[in-house]
């Protein structure tokens, strides 16, 4: 168990962990929020079930009763309006059915109001009240309506009656004025008849008739005039005048009938002026209809009137109605908004908590922990990649980034080595590539090195050729004397062995003896210096060649020989040539082991040099002055100092400037011209004597001397093969 | 979304052809024309003081329209003719004419009767450009062919025959002073204008204008009126029953002169009405005489109209009716089987001159009026006419 808990607090900085412990604490917040939600949702609920099933229906009922109400007030107007009966009959059902609605709505209204906390019944009562009035002004209103449709149609009937009438009079008056004007004329009544005496037609009385019908036909215009301009009345009050002056106007008709007396067309225009006369003024004629029509329609606008002042009191009434449920579900829905202010507040501010947590734990683990050191990492791990192993590839914590940063350090590690054992394995390479170049290199340098040494040998040798040749010149004229003597000697013995005096007497024998005696001294010498000539040819020869095998030598005889033959040398190349060599040998030395032909050459460099520079000071003085009394001069000894053989040349030569010193045992350095040296003598010599163990030094005074000074172990051979 | 609603409305629109074209073969757009008959409509008086001229130009078109249909019809249709009652009233030939052409769907209207009753009814026809075919009378806005090409007009107008009148009296009779009583309405306005203009064109004037009250035989005082300016001759612009009531009252009292009445007097009525009174009357005419044996469209008509109605007595109102019979036929056999109104217009536009067996017709573009003849004839005692070719014919007395 303790283990186990452990376990999970070595775990704790882990991000799995902290993810989890991040989601979880997302959960609880949400939970939180979703519980507080629910608590305040059912409170909201609580406020509107009261606002849905007490207010809200009133709300809607109160609305129903006012667009009914509207409909209704608007149902006295449009029954005014109406034209004919078909569409009186129409409107009727359809504002009884509105009625009808509006009655329902507004019972369930008053219901609802009744209910629960009773709001605003008092309003209502009053509404239903007025809504009735409502009613009863629409059953006002069609009664007036019908009544007037009834006076229209009587007055249509009443108008085609006077259009009749009027018809009649004018057709009848018409033709009596025209026949009475021509009978007063002319005496003529009908056509069949005779005219009538003068007296009888030309006279006042006819003339008089005339004249009546003439004003009956404008008393009856005036009179149709008069009806037919009470149909177009609009005013009650006026109608009166009107029938006054209709009657008046009907008085002269009658007056005018009555002075007509008992003429033809008397009854029929009697008849026709007494259906006038009825027309007009009846209990159903055009006054009393056209009264009757204006105050239904007096009594309708009044009506309107009446009914616009309810529908306004009734508007009112509803919109305080409506007012009363409004403050009603206001107060509800106040006490709605406040619950939801609080549960927003409550939820706001855990989003806020919830927000900042994220934003926190973005910042300052996701983004500044977390991430950084991922990026870190991943920009190490592409420098890695592009090559870049000698990088730090900490990025601390302890969690899983950290694992792979120390999982990625290993790996960077393991890298390293293999690239730098690589990189070994490379050089490796190179450097067997190199070497084998380098031995390459060395393989032709020594080869060139070998040629140039031979080179050397052979110039030497070149150069020891003269003396050579001058030395073996020597013994050469003693072997040409002595054989020339000899042969006279022979010549001499012949002669006496021949000599006929001598020759039965026997020759003399004493004679004979002594030249054969100095014969074979003779011979005897001609072989010394035969031997003496082939000695210095071999050893012409071995100087040639190259054995580089140490062997026993006579180290002053061949200082001397060399010297000798290096003298001759230049000797036989330039008469002047002067050298006084002076051999200061230590006997002692007696023979060691070197590597003779060598030797003999760096001897042989040394006096060459040693001549070379003599002769430049020499030519030099001599220049300066003829009569020089230089005399070139190289001592050469040899001694033996703490066990080592020690050889020096000292001349008197030019002597070597202090800054040429250092570099005369370098390869190819040389002050003669080119033609005179290849530069390698000393650097050669040089070799030689360290190749046999020991060393050489030189030492100058410039234009007084110069001292070469070798120093070889007591037995070189030996030395070396203890080296070796 | 709109293509296929264009689609809809053109798939609609051939299954309409297709059905109308399976289930009317041969009806056509134009109203009226179908494929067996072509119906004409007819608003005139066939009762009041005027019905003997709805009456005759009535029994005319039906006589015509007989010969015609009986000969096979035009183009394989019969013609059929709607007639109502106008009574001679504006309105009631208002309400005739919107019958007509709504409800009975008439191709044309013909035969009218009545200048009032024009005036009211040609407006009405010119909505949908109704044809107005040969209306008994000689208004001169209907000759008005800018304002009313839809009116085709076949008798001369009241103005040339008031000129006819004037030239007439002036040359045959020189009869210097002439007098006029006409009708107080449009119809005797017209007359009166017609006269007035003939006498200023001569540099003369009437002596004397009097009228009369219409539907009144109040033509007393306009005899008095008249007499006392003593004229040569009366020109008289009325219907039959005033007009005879005038000339009888007028040669009774002594005034006995030449009275020339206008063709729209109604010439049978006026010779009955006038009776032995009628001697001398004379009646300007704009369709031949009737009995005229020479004239083989009078022979035609007195066929169609023995064929018509045997009881039937020739005059020239019936005459009139038969000629506006035969013009719409024989610009409807012009006109093709596919006749429509404006093909119809084009047709009697661009005939020229048609040659009605003797009558003559000419129409043209911005020319509606188609007969420009003015015959004179005279009544006697017996109430017959005879035609005359001048005045001095007349037994003067």
């Amino acid at each position: 168990m303790n283990s186990r808990l452990q376990e999970l607090l070595a775990k704790r900085h882990k991000i799995t962990m902290k993810i989890i412990l991040a989601v979880m604490s997302a959960v609880v917040l949400t939970v939180i929020a979703s519980i507080v939600g629910v608590v305040f949702l059912q409170r909201i609920g609580e406020n509107q079930r009261v606002i849905n099933t007490q207010v809200v229906p009133l709300m809607v009922s109160a609305f129903e009763v006012a667009d009914r109400s509207q409909r209704l007030v608007l149902a006295l107007p449009r029954l005014d309006a109406v034209r004919d009966r078909a569409e009186f009959d129409t409107l009727k059902i359809e504002i009884a059915s509105e009625s009808e609605m509006f009655e329902s709505y507004l019972s369930k209204m008053i219901a609802r109001s009744a209910e629960g906390d009773s709001v605003g019944v008092e309003n209502a009562v009053e509404i239903e009240n007025l809504g009735d009035t409502l009613r009863q002004h629409i059953m006002q209103m069609e009664s007036l309506v019908l009544t007037e449709f009834e006076s229209d149609a009587r007055s249509a009937q009443l108008l085609s009656e006077l259009q009749r009438i009027e018809d009649g009079i004018t057709g009848l008056l018409v033709h009596l004025i025209d026949s009475q004007l021509f009978f007063a004329m002319t005496g003529y009544r009908d056509i069949d008849q005779p005219p009538a005496s003068r007296d009888e037609y030309f006279n006042e009385r006819e003339l008089g008739r005339y004249r009546l019908l003439v004003e009956l036909y404008r008393f009856s215009t005036l009179a149709t005039q008069l009806l037919g301009s009470t149909f177009a009345e609009p005013e009650v009050a006026r109608l009166e005048p009107l029938q006054e002056r209709f009657e008046s106007t009907m008085d002269g008709v009658r007056r005018n009938l009555e002075s007509l007396g008992d003429d033809v067309a008397f009854e029929e225009l009697s008849a026709i002026f007494e259906q006038l006369r009825i027309t007009g003024l009846a209990t159903d004629g055009i006054f009393a209809v056209r009264e009757n029509v204006l105050l239904t329609l007096a009594e309708e606008a009044q009506l309107i009137v009446e009914n616009r002042v309810v529908a306004a009191t009734l508007v009112n009434r509803i919109e305080e109605f409506v007012q009363i449920v409004e403050s009603a579900t206001n107060n509800a829905t106040i006490e709605s908004a406040r619950t939801i202010d609080t549960a927003k507040y409550i939820l706001f501010g855990l989003i806020c908590v919830t927000i900042a947590g994220a934003v926190f734990i973005s910042y300052a683990y996701i983004a500044k922990r977390l991430l950084t050191r991922i990026n870190t990492l991943s920009d190490r791990m592409r420098e890695m990649a592009s090559g870049n192993l000698e990088v730090d590839i900490d990025v601390g914590g302890r969690d899983e980034v950290t694992e792979m940063a120390q999982a990625l350090e290993v790996f960077r590690r393991h890298a390293l080595d293999v690239l730098r054992l690589n990189k070994v394995e490379e050089l490796a390479n190179e450097l067997q590539e190199k070497n084998s170049q380098l031995e390459d290199a060395n393989e032709e340098l020594r080869r060139a090195q070998d040629q140039i040494v031979m080179r050397e040998k052979l110039a030497a040798l070149g150069e020891l050729t003269a003396g050579v040749a001058h030395e073996i010149k020597n013994p050469m004229n003693f072997i040409m004397n002595f054989s020339e003597v000899s042969v006279e000697l022979i010549d001499e013995l012949i002669e006496e062995l021949k000599d006929p005096e001598d020759a039965e007497a026997g020759a003399d024998m004493e004679l004979v003896d002594e030249i054969a005696g100095d014969l074979t001294s003779n011979l005897g010498r001609i072989r010394e210096h035969g031997e003496r000539a082939n000695r210095i040819v071999v050893d012409m020869l071995r100087m040639g060649r190259d054995t580089g095998d140490f062997m026993p030598c006579d180290l002053n005889g061949l200082i001397e020989q060399q010297a000798r033959l290096s003298f001759h040398s230049a000797r036989a190349t330039d008469e002047e040539f002067q050298l006084e060599i002076v051999n200061d040998f230590d006997d002692s030395i007696g023979e060691i082991e070197v590597i003779q032909e060598d030797l003999g050459r760096v001897f042989v460099n040394m006096v060459t040099n040693a001549g070379y520079a003599c002769d430049e000071k020499r030519r030099q003085l001599v220049a300066e002055d003829p009569k020089s009394d230089y005399i070139p001069q190289l001592s050469c000894s040899t001694s033996k100092e703490n066990g080592q053989v020690v050889i020096k040349f000292r001349d008197n030569g030019s002597g070597i400037p202090e800054d040429v010193i250092e570099r005369i045992f370098n390869p190819f350095f040389t002050t003669k011209p080119t033609d005179k040296g290849t530069g390698l003598g000393l650097a050669l010599s040089s070799d030689v004597v360290r190749t046999h163990g020991g060393s050489i030094e030189a030492t100058s005074e410039p234009g007084e001397w110069t001292e070469i000074v070798i120093t070889l172990p007591e037995n070189p051979a030996k030395f070396v093969a203890l080296q070796e | 979304m709109r293509f296929l609603r264009a689609l809809a409305a053109v798939l609609c629109v051939l299954v309409c052809f297709a059905t109308t074209a399976q289930e009317q073969v041969g009806d056509t757009d134009t109203p009226g024309v179908y494929a067996d008959r072509i119906v004409f409509g007819q608003s005139a008086a066939f009762s009041g003081p005027a019905q003997e001229l709805g009456l005759g130009m009535r029994t005319g078109l039906l006589a015509a329209f007989k010969e015609v249909n009986d000969a096979g019809g035009v183009h394989g249709r019969r013609i059929e003719l709607v007639a109502l009652d106008d009574g001679y009233e504006p309105e009631a030939a208002i309400a005739n004419t919107q019958k007509l052409i709504d409800e009975e769907r008439v191709f044309a209207l013909i035969g009218a009767v009545g200048t009032p009753t024009s005036r009211a009814a040609v407006p009405v026809a010119a909505i949908d450009m109704v044809p107005y075919i040969a209306p008994f009378t000689g208004a001169g806005f209907l000759r008005d062919h800018a304002n009313n090409r839809h009116v085709v007009n076949m008798r001369a107008s009241y103005a040339q025959e008031t000129e006819a009148m004037v030239h007439h009296l002036l040359n045959d009779l020189d009869a210097q002073r002439i007098a006029i009583l006409f009708q107080d309405d449009s119809f005797g306005h017209a007359g009166f204008a017609g006269a007035t203009a003939a006498m200023d064109r001569r540099g003369l004037k009437l002596v004397g204008a009097a009228v009369y009250e219409r539907n009144t035989l109040a033509i007393k005082t306009a005899v008095l009126d008249i007499r006392a300016q003593d004229p040569d001759a009366v020109i008289i612009v009325g219907s039959y029953q005033p007009s005879a009531e005038f000339t009888r009252w007028a040669r009774h009292i002594g005034m006995d002169r030449v009275f020339i009445n206008i063709s729209f007097v109604g010439s049978n009525a006026l010779a009955r009405d006038l009776g032995p009174d009628g001697r001398d009357v004379v009646v300007v005419q704009v369709v031949p005489f009737p009995q005229d044996e020479s004239l083989e469209i009078a022979q035609n008509y007195r066929d169609a109209l023995a064929a018509q109605d045997s009881q039937a007595v020739p005059g020239f109102v019936s005459f009139e009716g038969y000629l506006a019979g035969r013009l719409a036929h024989h610009a409807l056999e012009a006109a093709g089987p596919d006749v429509t109104r404006e093909g119809f217009f084009h047709t009697i536009e661009s005939l020229g001159t048609i040659d009605l067996g003797g009558f003559e017709l000419s129409y043209g573009l911005g020319d509606n009026q188609g007969s420009d003849s003015v015959f004179l004839t005279v009544l006697d005692e017996k109430g017959n006419y005879r035609p005359i070719s001048d005045l001095s014919a007349l037994n003067l007395p």
